[in-house]
């Protein structure tokens, strides 16, 4: 059995992961509108964002990671106050429109 | 050593056991859920565990409670790894008993020095004598 590198199966998953983020990223930005629905959806969001900030950082993509972890905050903000829910969506739903690979 | 890494986020996972077994040579668990964290601990027990904060059902918070209610697991080291990991945050994981506290995202390639920093400091201060 052949030993492979560990950097280069880090590439490896890295590489894979980049190619599934545009999807990664759709996903969240349906997950962001649908968040306007209630606030299940928008715990559903809240979650799908945070793991996405979490995941892009370590696989290299920290402007993602960064933008994403905005986002985050924005609807935790959101599930903090529903008085303010809707403009915080309309906003999350902008910044996740305007996030791409880099 | 023997780590295990416990994150509801599949690609968390992934880059995280390829961290901590491929890059710094440690022996790796990894479990999906607070559940499967326990009962992994008990067949297999690591000498740390890191925790991810934020998970679905039984949080990490929560799953550390159950760790150290269970006499089995107790003594086990806890390290937090967490998205939110505002000083406030890391303060109270330290304060309610946790070794360290990593921020996510985190550095594949500085992961496993990390969690190798944090168990001898631990080790040193509690099996070495240590004076706090």
């Amino acid at each position: 059995m052949v030993d492979v590198d560990p950097l280069a199966e880090l590439a490896e998953v890295r590489r894979a992961y980049a190619a599934r983020l545009p999807e990664k990223l759709a996903e969240l930005c349906a997950a962001v509108e649908a968040a306007r629905a209630g606030e299940n959806q928008l715990i559903e969001a809240h979650g799908l964002a945070h793991r996405l900030a979490g995941s892009a950082g370590a696989y290299g993509h920290p402007a993602v990671s960064a933008a994403v972890a905005e986002i985050e905050h924005a609807l935790a903000a959101a599930l903090a106050d529903p008085a303010e829910r809707d403009g915080l969506i309309a906003a999350a739903i902008t910044r996740v429109g305007a996030i791409g690979p880099r | 050593m023997k780590v295990l890494l416990v994150d509801d986020e599949a690609d968390i996972r992934t880059i995280g056991r390829l961290s901590l077994e491929r890059i710094g040579k440690l022996e790796t668990l990894v479990a999906a859920s607070a559940r499967e964290a326990i009962v992994l601990a008990k067949a297999d027990r690591p000498d740390v565990i890191l925790l991810d904060v934020l998970m679905p059902e039984i949080d990490g918070l929560a799953t550390f409670a159950a760790l150290r209610e269970d006499p089995a697991l107790a003594t086990i080291p806890v390290v937090f790894l967490t998205g939110r990991a505002s000083e406030a945050d890391a303060l109270r994981y330290l304060a309610i008993g946790a070794i360290g506290v990593i921020a996510k995202p985190f550095d594949p390639m500085e992961l496993p020095a990390a969690v190798h920093r944090m168990f001898e400091h631990w080790m040193l201060r509690n099996l070495g004598g240590g004076s706090e």
